[in-house]
């Protein structure tokens, strides 16, 4: 997850907690974009008796602009309600699931799909929609591919939705990256030394909780025509997930009242926004804040953090890096890459602008075909269709904003600027294939989530 | 859309951001009201259950109720002052 737990409030409402967001062309599909809001971070595939569910309280949201203003043209709403089969048993089986609709399974959990236009039309795409069980193991959820294919519904209109679990299809090495910035491939640059090793993944075998929503282009563009043209600006959609919760939570005895209008507690678009770039006395006030507002922001990614950070942390490695920093030169290449998109001109045969208003979107062209060969370093390894052109669920989201920060997009702005050699060499050293990541071919495109029988948290 | 080169990508200079600024303000200032965002409050489910109030500022007379999904901000000096006379 890409953003889990990154502010301090969020971090204690897993439920609510935005982790990756996800929107490209489909590969299978490519008439369609789909799009994937992942919550509740950090999975222990062993996590009984109650295990992981989407909260019934929350109200959970992509929004997608199609004009250029950053604000949102069309709304996805996704509510869920939750059955106890059995109140008088302890068990969140009791007995094997088979199929969705089993009696055996105690908790069942079931959501409506809602969409929101820019004419204020609200039209219901599903109710009483089946998510699948968690993967609880060989014995209580066999054959757990099979369940899972059952939750993919098709809705009216070429819509297809998915709701439960599945494997966490980001990777990252979240130890040593949060100890000092430490990349294990390269602690010996480190100012604390420490042997060269691989990456380790952080994430290894923990799930997620995944909205997906596959919708065909046509219904995206802002005229309802398929966007075929790069260049039109109609191509280019921005997109955020959400996640809100109502204004007035009563514990009373017993009950639980909560009344009121929901407040927005979590965003996320661009990948690592929040974790990196905003400063932690400001994170819980940007997870309420809209992207149309983000120019207060501006500021951190202009003079990022993180930049003047590296040199120092990898001493006489980065000194040009270093030399912009004692400028303060201001980052127009991650303002445009995270808070406007790069306009045509920049990159040859690519554009995802979506207007000067500086908003924390991911930006999709849709009218970019799926690469056949996709590169998880996307645009920075000269694949059009990759990050941060939208976002595939195989993207080195990590190693590309981190190269991106230590210099190498800088020359898009500046053709006189030579980025250290180290600056497109920086990785964290962990990628799908070192990670044993798979991920599927079609809908909902991430794996089979881990079960706790073979995969216990120790 | 104004057509974007690489000098304009220059976010430098104050000036530069200033312009693109003003035009996005008064674009924002034209722009009718979200639809989108307006039509959310029909997607919310119908009032029942509690009643609740909320004051922020004991020394100020707003009020806001809580019913359902809507909330409603009023100005009701006399309804704090007897809400609080309960606590004396």
């Amino acid at each position: 997850m890409s953003s889990h737990r990154e502010a301090p409030e969020i971090s204690k409402d897993p439920v609510a907690d935005n982790t990756d967001t996800y929107a490209f062309v489909s590969p299978d599909k490519p008439d369609t974009v789909t799009i994937i809001t992942n919550y509740i971070p950090l999975e222990g595939p062993d996590g009984g008796p109650n295990f992981f569910e989407f909260g019934t309280d929350v109200l959970y949201e992509i929004h997608i602009d199609n004009d250029q203003d950053a604000d949102s043209d069309i709304i996805y709403q996704f509510r869920f309600r939750t059955e106890t089969r059995n109140p008088n048993s302890f068990l969140y089986n009791t007995g094997q699931i088979t199929s969705i609709d089993s009696p055996n399974w105690n908790r069942p959990q079931f959501y409506s799909v809602t969409r929101i236009d820019e004419n204020g039309n609200v039209t219901v795409l599903g109710k009483d929609l089946a998510c699948p069980p968690c993967n609880v193991g060989v014995r209580s959820t066999p054959h757990y591919s099979h369940l899972a294919e059952q939750a993919v519904h098709e809705l009216s209109d070429g819509v297809t939705v998915f709701a439960g679990q599945r494997a966490d299809g980001f990777y990252v090495d979240l130890g040593s990256v949060f100890d000092l910035l430490d990349l294990r491939p390269f602690s010996q640059l480190h100012l604390i030394k420490g042997p060269n090793e691989p990456g380790v993944n952080g994430l290894k075998n923990l799930n997620v909780h995944t909205i997906a929503i596959q919708i065909p282009k046509k219904d995206l563009t802002s005229d309802r025509t398929n966007p075929t043209d790069p260049k039109a600006a109609r191509s280019v959609i921005g997109v955020y997930g959400s996640a809100s919760r109502r204004k007035v939570r009563v514990l009373d005895g017993n009950d639980l009242n909560e009344t009121g209008p929901y407040v927005q507690v979590s965003r996320l678009a661009n990948p690592l926004f929040n974790e990196v770039i905003v400063p932690l006395g400001k994170k819980d006030s940007w997870n309420r804040q809209k992207p149309k507002d983000d120019e207060q922001f501006t500021k951190y990614v202009a003079n990022p953090e993180l930049a003047s950070l590296i040199p120092v942390l990898y001493p006489g490695v980065f000194p040009h890096l270093a030399d912009l920093n004692e400028k303060k030169t201001k980052r127009a290449d991650l303002i445009a890459i995270l808070l406007t998109g790069l306009p045509s001109g920049i990159i040859s045969g690519f554009q995802n602008y979506t207007g000067s208003t500086q908003a924390d979107l991911l930006r999709l062209n849709m009218a970019i075909a799926p690469a056949k060969d996709p590169n998880i370093h996307g645009i920075l390894a000269g694949d059009l269709a990759g990050f941060p052109n939208g976002r595939r669920v195989s993207d080195d989201v990590f190693t590309i904003e981190l190269r991106a920060v230590a210099g190498v997009t800088y020359p898009l702005i500046d053709s006189t600027f030579k980025p250290d050699a180290a600056a497109s060499q920086v990785t964290d050293g962990v990628t799908p294939k070192s990670a044993d990541l798979e991920y599927l071919p079609s809908f909902p495109y991430l794996g089979t989530p881990y079960d706790g029988f073979n995969h216990p948290s120790n | 859309m104004t057509k974007m080169t690489r000098r304009a990508l220059l976010w430098a200079t104050p000036a530069g951001v200033a312009t693109l600024g003003g035009v996005a303000a008064l674009l924002t200032t034209l722009k009718p009201q979200n639809k989108a965002l307006a039509a959310r409050a029909k997607t919310s489910t119908p009032a029942t259950g509690a009643l609740t109030l909320h004051v922020r500022d004991m020394t100020k007379s707003e009020v806001s109720l809580f019913v359902g999904e809507r909330e409603i901000v009023v100005q009701d000096p006399a309804l704090v002052t007897q809400l609080l006379s309960k606590f004396h």
